[in-house]
């Protein structure tokens, strides 16, 4: 875990949050290892909507839950956010 | 060549297996968290539980809260006919608001029987020649895991290894890796194994960043018996496994690497059962402590009997089927969030009346010889096997069964691939919203079973239920079920894999 450091994983948190608040959906980050995505960051809502991985390097991954009112335009618009943020 | 070398210095690989300074550093003030007078004085001070008592321990139980020792050796205590069945009734509904009314099936799968430890109660101890010696080599396990996933239709298994230096951490990484590689044609689409959980020895903090890396799902490892004095006499000092504190703080070791659904177990039998579910209670609480995560599974097996092994026949603690079934109850009421696996090792009937106490998992279509799926024997071979078991049932006749009795049956493991795994399923169990996971991945997954493993009679059967299902999905979750039928859909016209 050690690339996962606790001032990476507030920034990814505080992207959580900011998401919510923003674009009304949950996204939440895991390491992936194999076909493990193992959960280190961000929250997830009170229902079951389905999700859509998306690799933000090798170990890393974005998890964005597919709610209606999240189009395509705003999925991408997180995920090239979260890559600056992990790359900051 | 390679093997041999390796074979050779198998005394001196036993001699560096435990590192103690991956014991000590968990220990407080140098004691370890199985305080036993702590236990006794507990169990003692709680006899007779008053009602009220009961009933409002089992409110705390209901609203998914870890109970304290003090509580657990209340309701060990209970003899109360009328108690005893309202707890089996809070037990009941607990499994329901956790979990819902899903059965999640697997199977094992014994990769070696080699083993340097030797301990009395197991057929595959070093000093017991009667069993014939074997590891399986990658060309077989990815025989065994292509009859698994592609004829029987399992896609989670619990991969199972004995300690020695033939199968050590390089062989385990391999042997998973192999078997996540697996897919195969089915009827409609293809069997793969999803997820892979390990029973295995304890290993070292290193070796479980191994692990880790290949993408296991749970890491498990029962400490047998909790009892320190029956530890010493059942496991001899001069083996790795003689060492109890090794053995107890493996899943410290785990959490530290970063493993983080961890099971936890008792072969109930080794000593008395009530003491025993009081060290599952205080191995939870520690790690709850030390972690924020409680055990992702406990599993609670009773001793059976095994080749030229006579403790398992004589030995005091043999655990009755009525204690077993009340051992059940307090266990789901104690941990009310983690998952509860009973096997095949009971017989169908017990099997029958202790799933709908709380148990979430359970293994079917189970050999546990070694290459016993491939090279297809049906009945028992006590030579190859730790024990012997005590429902041979398929799959398929298990999910019949399970049917009848209002459970679906569910292949799903979609939780450990979108980040669903330690603190964070842990919350969403503890909260009550896993369930709808559960619910609807079980659908979906038990539909793709139907298309491509089911008889005509099974999948009529299926359907029925999968009707059910929907139709309580249309009414509960009306926000999500467009997806969900979207999705539903696409498995029915052949697509796989799809999830929640």
């Amino acid at each position: 875990m050690s690339e996962f450091t606790e001032k990476l994983i507030e920034k990814l948190n505080d992207f959580s949050h900011y998401c919510k608040e923003k674009y009304s959906v949950n996204i939440w980050f895991a390491q992936i290892l194999g076909k493990r995505w193992s959960y280190i960051a961000g929250e997830k809502s009170s229902l079951p909507f389905p999700s859509v991985g998306v690799k933000l390097r090798n170990n890393l991954g974005i998890v964005i839950e597919e709610t209606q009112g999240l189009s395509e335009e705003k999925r991408n618009l997180i995920t090239s956010e979260a890559k600056k943020i992990i790359n900051e | 060549m390679y093997i041999l070398q390796k074979d050779k210095n198998s005394e001196s690989w036993v001699k560096k297996r435990i590192k103690y300074e991956e014991i000590t550093k968990y220990m407080d003030n140098g004691k370890d968290f199985i305080n036993e007078e702590e236990i006794f004085e507990r169990l003692k001070k709680n006899k007779n539980p008053d009602k009220r008592k009961v009933k409002d321990i089992l409110q705390k139980s209901l609203s998914i809260q870890t109970l304290s020792l003090d509580e657990v050796a209340t309701l060990l205590n209970v003899e109360d006919e009328n108690l005893l069945l309202e707890m089996e009734e809070v037990a009941k509904k607990i499994k329901k608001k956790v979990y819902d009314n899903r059965i999640v099936t697997f199977a094992p799968l014994y990769l070696s029987n080699l083993c340097v430890n030797n301990c009395l109660y197991c057929g595959f101890r070093r000093e017991n020649k009667t069993v014939k010696r074997r590891a399986l080599t990658l060309e077989e396990v990815k025989k065994e895991t292509e009859v698994l996933a592609g004829e029987i239709g399992h896609k989670r298994l619990i991969v199972v290894y004995g300690e020695h230096p033939l199968t050590d951490v390089e062989y385990i990484r391999n042997t998973i890796e192999t078997i996540y590689r697996v897919k195969v044609k089915t009827k409609k689409g293809y069997g793969e194994i999803r997820r892979v959980n390990v029973n295995a020895p304890p290993l070292s903090i290193e070796e479980l960043k191994i692990l880790k890396e290949v993408g296991i799902g749970t890491f498990q490892v029962f400490q047998e018996t909790y009892h320190h004095l029956s530890y010493k006499k059942l496991h001899p000092q001069n083996t790795i496994k003689g060492n109890y504190l090794w053995r107890l703080y493996c899943m410290h070791r785990a959490l530290e690497a970063g493993v983080d659904d961890v099971g936890i177990g008792v072969l109930f039998g080794l000593y008395d059962w009530k003491f025993e579910v009081m060290g599952l209670t205080l191995h939870t609480l520690e790690l709850e402590k030390k972690f924020g995560i409680g055990p992702h599974t406990i599993s609670f097996p009773r001793i059976e009997p095994a080749v030229n092994t006579p403790f398992t026949e004589n030995s005091h603690y043999k655990v009755s089927d009525e204690d077993f079934k009340k051992l059940v109850v307090v266990i789901r009421l104690a941990v009310p969030y983690t998952g509860m696996i009973i096997t095949a090792r009971e017989s169908a009937k017990i099997r029958r009346e202790v799933i709908s106490l709380g148990c979430t998992q359970t293994d079917a279509s189970t050999r546990i010889g070694i290459g016993a799926y491939s090279e297809r024997y049906n009945t028992q071979e006590a030579k190859r096997q730790q024990f012997l078991i005590g429902d041979t049932r398929s799959l398929e006749e298990l999910i019949k069964e399970l049917a009848e009795m209002g459970y679906i049956t569910s292949f799903c493991t979609a939780g450990y691939r979108c980040g669903r795994t330690g603190k964070c399923i842990m919350d969403l169990l503890k909260e009550g919203k896993e369930r709808w996971f559960c619910k609807l991945n079980a659908v979906l997954t038990f539909r793709e079973w139907l298309d491509d493993f089911a008889c005509e009679e099974t999948k009529r059967i299926g359907e029925n239920l999968i009707q059910k299902e929907i139709n309580e999905i249309k009414q509960l979750l009306p926000a999500v079920y467009p997806q969900f039928i979207s999705y539903y859909e696409r498995i029915k016209n052949g697509e796989r894999d799809i999830y929640f």
